[in-house]
């Protein structure tokens, strides 16, 4: 006769209290026989963990039984989860944000490093870097031409240039993207032609003809004429996209003639070449070094001292990519660890709760490896929620990335989640829950103290490890933050107020002449328009980048300068506008003055610049009429560097910055703008018109982007180990609960229980602090200074005393009676 | 003989030795296991993994009742004790027992 007498909560009361009674009787028999307390009790508990190993052995051997135990243990496990709401959801959110992040981060990654690129045979083709004096420099079609014909090795070489052009439509002009093929570039590569015919041999050397990519294939028809800038070209045919991965081309044609036959200075190409099946990259390094040294003597002016190297393709065109890359792969690295160590911290206090449950179910004969299991299908549960919920984070994450990086890096537009990846990060969460799991389940019934004092232990170093692991992400994204007020908001050198810049570039062809000609009646137009009060010329705004330059002689020197200087063209009136102080001497008068900048007149002429002479090459010579203020004029510098000022007559790149001085916003000038600068030239590329602070901010978005970044994973990693340690805290004041009664009990305070309490998040914080600080000091010193490490200290010491002041300030508040009964 | 093959042997006999001890008296689960390894002078020794399960076994059969009481020590225990039916199934758990080991001595002794 079977009853049902009793509850399973009472069932498991009962048996608790026989096995803690047992216990008791057999240590107190052994006290009597002479054993030490503390070695009594361990031999009370051994001899009943020997009887858990026999009862497995008996309890293994039905498989049948097994397979249905599984089962019944997943509906307990899945019982018990529903029982306790926040660990089900904090567990899951943890693993979806470390495992989805961390998909789409490495998705991203495999597709920028990995992949090859989408064309037959990619490990063929090469970059050929030209080294002028040590220094990179650029090439030119006719130089290319001569390691077509000289270098052996390869089968074509090719390359490509971009530039805005305006397409003449009916009714009006459109700025499209265009990209100029030099030599067989789309038949090299191997990019597929959709439709129509790709240019021939004759037709390479400046016919007026043109292709379009497959995504602007609705601008014209086959056989169609269109305007593109001063010419007429006819569509021929339509190529594939990869033509340009992921950057916006919309139209291709050929280099013009003359510039095939151009000058050997010029360097506004970088060579691409195909190796043949057999040639090594070495040897062809080594004759391309040789042809170079002949060019060398063929040609001394313009090529001497030149040096070659010979780069995979794909390396080459993921270099810039790189060191953001190499930063958000270690950031999501560290998220991932801090994670998992948080999901252990989470498993532990699952353990440590469902203590006096498995103890229950290890006298009822559950047996060790029973044990294990259920402590498995829970976690196996979680892990599968978890899963689940990462399958959304992760292609939220891309579209994250995508849009904040795709302008840049615009092969990253083509990324998706890889399976291999997610599957390769839910194994990840897989192992590293069960294995926590199992460790856990397995230190219960091991469990020599009373309460799994051993297992806070463990907690003890998860909690230092995530604490330490967020300190380092905190510490980059603090200097980071120091890095871009640094770069943005230190001191300029100029004003930024009140002033617009619009850029207007004109197309590669344009002649000296006409553009002088833009110049001037820019100038001239603009500072006629109501309420502009100044207008200057410059071909490159601060913190831009890219200047010319080069370096300079210095009459009374044999020597040129070691370092290069930067040439800029800028109208006499800019530094007033800009208000850039003229320290000494006069503004230029005649074309043949320059001004220099202090750095320039400290560094090579001992601050007694004016009315010196200097040149660029020698034959012709410039006199310094006055030193003006430094300015800083890159944003990979934060010293200025030392710059030459050349009159606005001399520009001859045609990429024109006008900056306007005028009370007027920059809405109500977009519209004249327009017009003047179509009067002036119908090329003209009207890139619109904004506010100089404005337009700095833009130029500055990358590192903007960059420490955005930082600071979300450093954000994230520190509400981890708040969490973290807030958890940790809880239970181990649970686990205290009758040694804090006793000593409320007997007269301690409240701020007495609260600093004994907060003397151990005070401890994990110092280790955390002197772990994390010693990986940032030895380790990465060359990346984050002192002040940002001693932030990142303060700030996670702070946030672990406080996530340890609520558990503790709350017991500090119990009850004794309650607590001693609750033994 | 090893710890083992003890408990293999005593698996099938605990309910037995149980029921016997508790028609001896009341008593709490400890008492239990050293009164029938004293009974048997120390020949059989009852592990408390196995006896507990028993225990509950046998209380869901209706064979035992328990109630808290307080041992010499004043220490709160559960304590065991024998219902009717519990003393019908001793009757015949003896009498099965004697059956067996007849017929295994008999097997055994003849050559």
């Amino acid at each position: 006769m079977k009853s049902t007498l009793f509850s399973s909560e009472e069932v498991r009361r009962r048996a608790e209290d026989e096995a803690a009674f047992h216990l008791e009787m057999r240590e107190g028999e052994l006290i009597r026989k002479g054993h030490a307390p503390g070695k009594a009790r361990h031999l009370a508990r051994k001899a009943y963990g020997s009887i858990v190993r026999q009862q497995e052995q008996a309890s293994d051997q039905d498989i049948l039984a097994g397979l249905e135990g599984t089962l019944r243990d997943v509906k307990v496990a899945y019982r018990r989860l529903s029982r306790s709401p926040l660990f089900l959801v904090s567990s899951v959110l943890l693993l979806a944000i470390g495992l989805g992040v961390n998909t789409a981060v490495f998705s991203v990654l495999d597709t920028l490093f990995l992949r090859s690129l989408p064309y037959p045979n990619p490990d063929r083709l090469v970059v050929i870097e030209e080294f002028r004096e040590g220094k990179i420099s650029n090439s030119n079609p006719v130089r290319l031409n001569d390691w077509r014909s000289g270098v052996n090795a390869f089968e074509d070489v090719a390359s490509t240039y971009g530039e805005a052009m305006q397409l003449h439509e009916r009714d009006g002009n459109r700025s499209v993207q265009v990209i100029r093929v030099v030599g067989d570039w789309i038949g090299m590569l191997g990019v597929p032609v959709v439709q129509g015919r790709r240019f021939d041999a004759d037709e390479l050397k400046g016919a007026k003809l043109a292709m379009l990519t497959s995504k602007s294939r609705d601008l014209a028809h086959l056989g169609d004429n269109i305007r593109l800038g001063a010419a007429t070209y006819q569509v021929i045919g339509i190529v594939d996209d990869s033509i340009a991965p992921g950057e916006d081309a919309q139209v291709v044609i050929p280099i013009d003639r003359e510039l095939l036959e151009g000058s050997r200075r010029a360097g506004y190409l970088q060579g691409v070449a195909r190796l043949k099946p057999t040639a090594t990259i070495a040897a062809t390094e080594a004759e391309a070094n040789s042809v170079a040294s002949r060019l060398e003597g063929q040609y001394p002016d313009t090529d001497r001292n030149m040096a070659v190297r010979i780069i995979p393709a794909r390396d080459a065109w993921t270099a810039d990519a790189r060191k953001p890359a190499l930063y958000i792969q270690a950031a999501s690295g560290l998220l991932l660890l801090i994670t998992l160590v948080n999901l252990a911290g989470l498993l532990a206090a699952r353990a440590l709760e469902r203590y006096r449950e498995d103890t229950v179910r290890l006298f009822l004969g559950a047996g060790r490896w029973h044990l294990i299991r259920l402590h498995l299908a829970e976690a196996g549960l979680l892990v599968t929620l978890g899963c689940l919920a990462a399958a959304v984070v992760a292609p939220w994450t891309l579209k994250l990335l995508k849009a904040n990086y795709g302008s840049e890096f615009a092969p990253i537009m083509t990324a998706v989640i890889d399976a291999r990846i997610f599957t390769f990060m839910i194994a990840t969460g897989i192992a590293s829950a069960l294995l926590f799991a199992a460790i856990m389940a397995w230190q219960t019934s091991n469990e020599r103290n009373p309460r799994g004092h051993s297992q806070f232990q463990l907690r003890h170093i998860l909690i230092v490890t995530e604490a330490a692991l967020g300190l380092v992400l905190l510490a980059a994204a603090f200097q980071l933050v120091r890095d871009f007020a640094d770069l943005r908001f230190a001191p300029l050198g100029f004003r930024e107020q009140g002033l617009l810049s619009a850029r207007a570039y004109l197309s590669w062809s344009t002649d000296q002449k006409d553009l002088r000609a833009a110049v001037d009646r820019g100038k001239e137009q603009i500072s006629a328009l109501p309420g502009v009060s100044s207008v200057a010329v410059v071909d490159r705004l601060p913190l831009e980048g890219g200047s010319q330059d080069s370096p300079m002689l210095i009459q009374g020197q044999t020597e040129k300068t070691r370092d290069t200087v930067g040439l800029r063209m800028v109208s006499s009136n800019y530094f007033a506008l800009m208000g850039i102080p003229l320290l000494s001497g006069q503004l230029p008068t005649d074309d043949n003055s320059v001004l220099v900048n202090e750095t320039f007149a400290r560094r090579y002429l001992d601050n007694s610049a004016i009315n010196r002479n200097i040149s660029t090459d020698g034959n012709r010579w410039h006199r310094i009429a006055g030193v003006v203020g430094d300015v800083r004029y890159s944003s990979k510098q934060s010293q200025p560097r030392p710059e030459v000022f050349l009159g606005d007559q001399t520009q001859f790149w045609p990429l024109l910055t006008f900056v306007i001085q005028t009370s007027q916003p920059a809405s109500a000038l977009a519209q004249p703008l327009r017009g003047i600068y179509s009067g002036i030239n119908p090329d003209i590329d009207f890139r619109g018109v904004s506010s100089l602070e404005n337009r700095l901010d833009e130029i500055v978005a990358q590192p903007r982007r960059q420490r955005d970044v930082a600071a979300l994973f450093g954000a994230v990693a520190l509400m981890l180990v708040i969490a973290g340690v807030y958890g940790m805290m809880a239970s181990e004041m649970l686990r205290r609960r009758r040694e804090l009664g006793i000593r409320i009990a007997i007269g301690a305070t409240r701020a007495n229980i609260i600093s004994i309490a907060l003397a151990r998040a005070a401890s994990l914080s110092i280790a955390a602090s002197l772990a994390g600080g010693s990986i940032l000091l030895l380790l990465l010193d060359r990346w984050v200074q002192p002040t940002a490490i001693l932030a990142a200290v303060a700030t996670v010491s702070a946030g672990m005393l406080t996530a340890g002041f609520i558990p503790a300030w709350r017991s500090s508040r119990i009850d004794p009676i309650l607590a001693l009964r609750q033994n | 003989m090893s710890t083992k093959n003890r408990n293999v042997a005593l698996s099938g006999t605990l309910t037995l030795l149980v029921l016997k001890t508790l028609a001896l008296g009341e008593m709490h689960g400890y008492a239990i296991s050293n009164r029938i390894q004293q009974m048997s002078s120390e020949l059989l020794r009852v592990e408390e993994g196995s006896l507990y399960p028993a225990l509950h076994r046998m209380e869901q059969d209706g064979w035992i009742s328990s109630e808290w009481g307080m041992t010499e020590s004043n220490r709160k225990a559960r304590f065991y004790k024998l219902t009717k039916s519990g003393r019908q199934q001793l009757e015949q758990e003896v009498e099965s027992w004697r059956r067996i080991t007849r017929g295994v001595s008999l097997v055994l002794e003849s050559v």
